[in-house]
């Protein structure tokens, strides 16, 4: 989870209904052959409500992957990300985050390479103890250790708590994170 | 943060820390004995092994299990990396920005990447640690009761050396860099309480002991430590029994187990103008860049001293009992117990983060610091009680914002 609570991200929302046709189960995103290496990120705690939708979002995902795109959980710590997407020619990160907009659950899509301004300013410096997601694509960015290609899939969230389950906004939102991430890895395939 | 201020005069600072173990104290109960490395692991993406460590000690007290020598040796290894890990990040990333002028670790890798990338890759010798013995960097799986699921061959280990000896290069000149940091002065006097083991700058195990005298088994621990609900925060607070407040982490690890130190970061540490004791918690970046190098030295030794264990485990073999484990968290002693029945279910569990012990202390240097800078306005007032805060590495990770800080003044 990232991001501070009540933050104005300038971002491209693109969820909520208007989510890009998926591949279908086992249709293989990636041509055999293909050297690209595609790097799934699912970014959160899973005993903390709605912080856990970055990781149930992937972990719903995976077998809709083909085998070689690399699927990874996350706490989200900045420089373990970057190590994540080292070498990677598309990673997405998909990560639950505090914003008032869009509404609990909304899915926001944020290309990090060609909207750099939507990442900008959101949550830099926010923790004590660890740097977030936003933190780590700026930190990239000033080292040239971006990925030609990263996607954040972003979940508002709902509850924090602590405790196991998604909240019912949230959960109803998980398949349309699904769709977009999958539909993200195919859209790579088809390159 | 919370500060009232009544007159000119500082009459209450609250801290209040959103603590995760409490949870989990629930969530253990009637769950399986096998179960607390891999689910407290969770409490803290920073630290997974600290709570793995304690988790496992406590268990296999509680059912009279020993680790063969080999196995406890790969479990030092694996603590080893956390501590490179942990300590790298809070050096570079959240701490060295407040004393070379950058507002975050961002600023720092615009103006400073030589040292931000030198950083990274010494953060990444701890990670390759955790990942070759953990299993993964993040949360490591192939920890289980009584040792691992597989232990890695000399082979695989080999190479780990190599670059542990580059980290242990790059740690000692980190030691000199932050040693010429410009420290504020402010002296402690809080009880100092850390592991301390005869033989080893105390990681994995020890004794509890203190300045003041505290000297204990880790099982009695609750017989001399207690927590305390406090109204204004969720977390309880620890204190010693009829003493009160009191620090753990490196300023008190340092200060106990100097001796133990290797001498490599016994060295560094004159060098950078450290006497045997280190009661600035300002200085606290020093004394991690020192620790940092302490680690290095102490997995390189492991993996050349290394010999394939026999087995990847003892048998853990549930029995009714109680067990206790401590061990040495990053930014402190973090305490586990566990009461289990014949069967391994778990009954009861007690989980003491270093945190919640400091909670404390911390407030008491916040008091004396807005105290002597009740001039400053509440934006350069919040600015130095982060700094102070970050001294402490405070586990506060699951907290988006840093510091709500507000004050009153009436």
């Amino acid at each position: 989870m990232d991001g501070p609570a009540g933050a104005a991200p300038v971002a491209r929302e693109a969820g909520r209904g208007t989510a890009t046709p998926v591949a279908a189960p086992g249709e293989a995103p990636t041509a055999p052959g293909d050297p690209r290496r595609v790097v799934v990120v699912g970014v959160g705690n899973s005993l903390r409500r709605d912080d856990g939708a970055g990781i149930a979002v992937v972990e719903r995902a995976r077998p809709l992957l083909p085998p070689r795109v690399e699927v990874r959980t996350l706490s989200g710590e900045a420089t373990t990300l970057l190590d994540a997407w080292a070498g990677a020619d598309l990673a997405v990160v998909v990560d639950a985050v505090r914003w008032d907009h869009p509404a609990a659950g909304g899915v926001t899509r944020i290309d990090a390479i060609s909207e750099p301004d939507a990442v900008t300013g959101w949550g830099a410096g926010a923790s004590s103890h660890g740097l977030g997601v936003a933190e780590a694509v700026a930190l990239a960015r000033a080292l040239d250790r971006l990925p030609p290609r990263l996607i954040l899939l972003l979940i508002a969230l709902a509850e924090e708590g602590q405790g196991e389950g998604l909240s019912p906004a949230v959960q109803g939102h998980v398949d349309e994170a699904v769709a977009l991430l999958v539909a993200e890895v195919t859209a790579a395939g088809r390159l | 943060m919370h500060v009232v201020i009544t007159d000119g005069e500082v009459t209450d600072v609250r801290l209040r820390i959103y603590e995760p173990p409490r949870f989990f104290e629930a969530l253990l109960r009637g769950r399986a004995f096998t179960e607390p490395p891999d689910i407290t692991a969770r409490i803290c993406g920073i630290c997974p092994v600290a709570y793995q460590m304690s988790s496992c000690q406590a268990i296999e007290q509680a059912c009279g299990a020993v680790l063969d020598e080999p196995l406890r040796a790969l479990r030092r290894l694996l603590y080893c990396g956390e501590w490179i890990e942990s300590h790298v990040l809070h050096i570079y990333f959240l701490h060295a920005p407040d004393f070379l002028g950058a507002s975050s670790a961002l600023e720092l890798a615009r103006d400073h990447r030589d040292l931000v990338e030198k950083a990274l890759r010494l953060k990444k010798a701890g990670n390759d640690i955790m990942e070759i013995v953990g299993g993964r960097a993040i949360h490591p799986i192939n920890v289980r009761l009584g040792g691992f699921y597989r232990t890695p061959t000399k082979r695989e280990l080999r190479p780990l050396a190599e670059r542990l000896r580059w980290a242990r290069d790059a740690a000692l000149e980190t030691v000199q860099l932050v040693a010429g940091f410009d420290f504020p002065d402010l002296e402690i006097d809080h009880e100092l309480v850390a592991l301390h083991h005869p033989d080893e700058y105390a990681i994995t195990e020890g004794r509890v002991v203190s300045d003041r005298g505290l000297d204990i088994e880790v099982a009695e621990f609750l017989e001399h430590i207690v927590e305390e609900h406090v109204a204004h925060s969720t977390s309880l607070h620890g204190h010693i029994i009829e003493r009160g407040r009191y620090l753990v982490g490196p300023l008190a690890r340092y200060t106990l187990n100097y001796d133990q130190l290797p001498l490599v970061a016994r060295e560094a540490a004159t060098q950078a103008g450290l006497g045997r004791e280190c009661r600035n918690p300002f200085r606290s970046i020093v004394v991690r860049a020192v620790e940092t190098v302490a680690a290095c030295d102490e997995a390189v030794r492991i993996i050349e001293e290394y010999s394939e264990p026999d087995r990847p485990a003892v048998p853990v073999l549930p029995r009714a009992g109680v067990g206790h484990g401590a061990s040495e968290a990053p930014r402190g002693i973090l305490y586990h117990r566990y009461s289990i029945d014949d069967e391994g279910t778990i009954l009861e569990a007690d989980i003491i983060p270093p945190t919640a012990q400091n909670q404390d202390a911390i407030e008491a240097d916040l008091r004396k610091l807005v105290t002597a800078n009740l001039e400053l306005d509440d934006h350069d007032l919040q600015h130095l009680c982060e700094q102070s805060i970050r001294n402490y590495d405070p586990c506060i990770s699951c907290s988006t914002h840093f510091l709500d800080f507000t004050v009153e003044r009436r």
